[in-house]
C-alpha cells in the first residue's frame, strides 16, 4: 500500500492516542471505583482539602466519582471522545490546583482513589499527584492532537484533495 | 457543533448525578455539619487526653497491657504488630465491636492500648468509647497506628486473631454473630 492515497499518514499518532486514552481512561475508571465503593472515605478526604463548604461534601462524594467513571469509560472506548476529554481535562485541572494548594499549605491528604492498588495510591498522593495529573493532561493533549490530525487527513467529499496532503 | 458538545457534557453530568443518586446509601446527601463538629471535638479531646507514644505503648505492654488492632479483619490478617505475650495483639474491628464484647470482658482491669490504620482512622476512638462504657478505665490510643508501627520497623506478623479461638471457625454472616469458642 506504499504511496497509496488511502494510507493514513498519521498512524503513529493513532497508536499514541490509543495508548493515551487507555492510560487516562483506565486510571480514571480505577480511581472512580475506589471512591464509589467507599463514598464516606472520599467525603472525608474532600473535607480535608478545606476548599468547599462542608455541607456540600457528601453530595460531591456521591456525584463526582460517577462523572469520573463515565468520562473515563467514554474516553477509553472512544465514544463522545472530545466531550469526555473535555470533562477529564477540566477535572484534572481542578484536582491539580487542589493538590498544589494543599501541598503549599503543608497538608498531606490521601486521595483514597487507588482502589486498593498501592502503586496507584502512591502516584495520586501529593506531591506525586501533581506530576501524575500533569502527565495525564499531556496524554489528553496527545489524544487531542491525534484527533485533529485524523480529521485533517480525511478530505472533504468532492474536494479532490488526497488524504494527508 | 458547540451546542452538541455542550448537550453531551450535560448528559455525562446528568447520568453521573443519577448514578450517584441511585447508589446513595447510608451517607446523607446533605452533610450534617453539627454532627461532624461534635465528632471532631470528641476526637480532639481524645487525641489530647489518651494518645500514647510508641515507647509508651511498649512500656505498657511490658506491664501487661493488652493491645487491640481496631482495623478490619482483612487488614489485620494481612499484617499486624507482633507481640510475644498472651494474649497477643487482638483484632476488634471498630465497626464490629458489639460482636467482641463477651471476650473483651475477660480483659477488664488490664490496661488497653488501641491502634487503627493512622490518624485518619476513627475505629480506635469508637472502640475507646465502647470500652469506657463497659467499665474499662485504663485505655490508651496509639494514633500513628499501623502506619506508625511499620514506619518504626517493629516486628509484624500475619494471620487471624486466634485468642479464645475467635476466628478458628468461619465467620457466620447470616447469624450476624461470631462463631466464638470458649477458651
Amino acid at each position: 500500500m506504499a504511496g497509496s492515497t488511502l494510507e493514513n499518514p498519521h498512524r503513529k499518532w493513532v497508536f499514541f492516542a490509543l495508548v493515551a486514552r487507555a492510560v487516562v481512561g483506565g486510571l480514571f475508571l480505577i480511581s472512580a471505583y475506589g471512591k464509589i465503593v467507599v463514598p464516606e472515605l472520599f467525603a472525608e478526604e474532600v473535607r480535608a482539602y478545606e476548599m468547599l463548604p462542608v455541607v456540600m461534601t457528601n453530595a460531591l462524594a456521591y456525584f463526582l466519582p460517577w462523572v469520573e467513571f463515565f468520562a473515563g469509560l467514554l474516553l477509553l472506548i472512544g465514544f463522545w471522545r472530545k466531550e469526555a476529554r473535555f470533562v477529564i481535562g477540566a477535572l484534572l485541572i481542578v484536582f491539580t490546583f487542589a493538590k498544589a494548594y494543599t501541598y503549599a499549605r503543608g497538608m498531606d491528604i490521601d486521595c483514597g482513589c487507588g482502589g486498593g492498588v498501592e502503586i496507584l495510591k502512591y502516584i495520586y498522593n501529593s506531591p506525586q499527584g501533581i506530576v501524575t495529573n500533569l502527565v495525564l493532561l499531556a496524554l489528553l493533549g496527545v489524544d487531542w492532537r491525534a484527533e485533529r490530525l485524523g480529521k485533517a487527513a480525511v478530505p472533504e467529499p468532492g474536494s479532490g484533495v488526497s488524504p494527508g496532503r | 457543533m458547540m451546542r452538541t458538545s455542550l448537550i453531551r457534557i450535560l448528559v455525562i453530568v446528568g447520568v453521573a448525578a443519577t448514578a450517584g443518586f441511585i447508589r446513595a446509601r447510608d451517607l446523607p446527601w446533605v452533610t450534617d455539619v453539627a454532627a461532624l463538629e461534635a465528632e471532631e471535638e470528641l476526637h480532639n479531646t481524645l487525641r489530647e487526653g489518651v494518645g500514647i507514644s510508641l515507647e509508651g505503648m511498649l512500656e505498657l505492654v511490658d506491664q501487661g497491657a493488652v493491645v487491640i488492632d481496631a482495623r478490619s479483619r482483612e487488614e489485620y490478617e494481612e499484617g499486624h504488630l507482633l507481640l510475644r505475650c498472651d494474649p497477643a495483639v487482638l483484632n476488634v474491628p471498630g465497626d464490629e465491636i458489639d460482636k467482641h464484647v463477651t471476650r473483651l470482658m475477660d480483659l477488664q482491669g488490664l490496661p488497653v492500648v488501641l491502634y487503627c490504620t493512622s490518624y485518619i482512622c476513627d475505629y480506635a476512638e469508637d472502640l475507646y468509647i465502647t470500652l469506657e462504657e463497659f467499665g474499662f478505665t485504663d485505655i490508651w490510643i496509639y494514633f500513628p497506628g499501623w502506619e506508625g508501627i511499620v514506619e518504626a520497623g517493629l516486628e509484624t506478623t500475619t494471620g487471624p486473631d486466634t485468642w479464645t479461638g475467635y476466628y478458628d471457625e468461619p465467620y457466620d454472616d447470616e447469624a450476624n454473630t461470631p462463631s466464638e469458642v470458649e477458651p
